[in-house]
């Protein structure tokens, strides 16, 4: 029964290994918590790709790309969650439809989770490490990057294992001793 | 002399203040200077030192390498700006590597090193 919190650079592995995790972990019904909201063609191809890459895994897919507590209202909290990603789940708060921008998201979306990290037993999240570039961003780019850094660490300190992924490897930032038995048996 | 470093927003200068009970007017913010104040205990944000020296023309490592002594009992804070994409900004791609270069050095003389990720701080040296 863990809360894991996982990050890293793009194509290191992340998503799939936090999938095993979610397996790893789950005594019966799995979730994954699908954050992205799609604009295009593109996005509902990759968002099918996606689905077809977890068929078979036996994962029931929640879509919330807003509001990411309403998830509970149709969900067992005794099941295993797999939240990907905190990235698009910002994106989609602090950027509506609307064409407004809610300067308020990161705060909302660190409490929320936060508040769903209480709720249920075990779950896997799953964040994006955009913090080590050398570009002088627009203030809008800065002050996302500055949310979803803000939630990072609220989530790595209320998780119980924070795991940083690194072309292929784990690094485990927090909770090693209780990490390792699931890392034994996912392995 | 201690160099702390990570990724933006992670919590570098917050691990620094509680780690090492730094009281906020000992901390010298690099922002838009060319020289570090050598009479605080802590120092920045040094990339943007490095970022100000490289729009001057001058050379970050040089400078570093000339006030090594000066520094070695400080606390070093700066932003591993390694990752992402090379920047098509030629200014950003020298800034980048001097980044590099400098905290290789500093690397090399730090009694400690501590890397910090999502608030949490590793100590690799």
């Amino acid at each position: 029964m863990l809360r894991i919190f996982i990050s890293g650079g793009c194509k290191n592995g992340k998503s799939y290994f936090a999938q095993r995790l979610a397996q790893g972990q789950s005594e019966g019904r799995m979730y994954y918590l699908a954050t992205m909201r799609p604009c295009d063609n593109e996005d509902y191809e990759r968002i099918e790709r996606h689905r077809q890459e977890r068929y078979g895994w036996g994962f029931t897919t929640i879509e919330q790309p807003v509001d990411i507590l309403q998830c509970l209202n149709l969900c067992d909290t005794n099941a295993s969650f797999l939240l990907d990603s905190t990235t698009a789940l910002l994106a989609n708060e602090m950027f509506p439809e609307n064409g407004n921008i809610n300067l308020d998201a990161p705060k909302k979306v660190a409490g929320d989770l936060k508040c769903l990290c209480k709720q249920v037993n075990n779950i896997v999240i799953v964040s994006d490490y955009i913090y080590s570039d050398a570009i002088l961003y627009d203030e809008l780019t800065e002050a996302y990057r500055k949310g979803l850094a803000f939630i990072d660490r609220t989530l790595a300190s209320v998780c119980d294992v924070v795991l940083e992924a690194a072309f292929g490897s784990i690094v485990i930032h927090k909770g090693r001793e209780v990490f390792v038995p699931l890392y034994e048996k996912i392995s | 002399m201690v160099l702390i470093f990570g990724g933006a927003y992670q919590g570098k200068l917050e691990y620094a203040k509680e780690n090492y009970k730094i009281q906020e007017n000992e901390i010298f913010y690099c922002d838009s200077s060319r020289e570090i104040d050598f009479s605080k205990k802590v120092v920045y944000g040094l990339e943007k030192l490095v970022l100000n020296l490289i729009k001057d023309g001058a050379d970050p490592l040089v400078y570093v390498n000339k006030n090594l002594d000066k520094i070695r009992d400080k606390i070093i804070i700066c932003t591993d700006i390694s990752g992402g994409v090379v920047p098509t900004d030629p200014v950003m791609r020298q800034w980048r590597e001097a980044v590099g270069r400098c905290m290789a050095l500093l690397s090399r003389n730090a009694q400690k090193i501590v890397r910090i990720f999502c608030g949490i701080g590793t100590v690799i040296k």
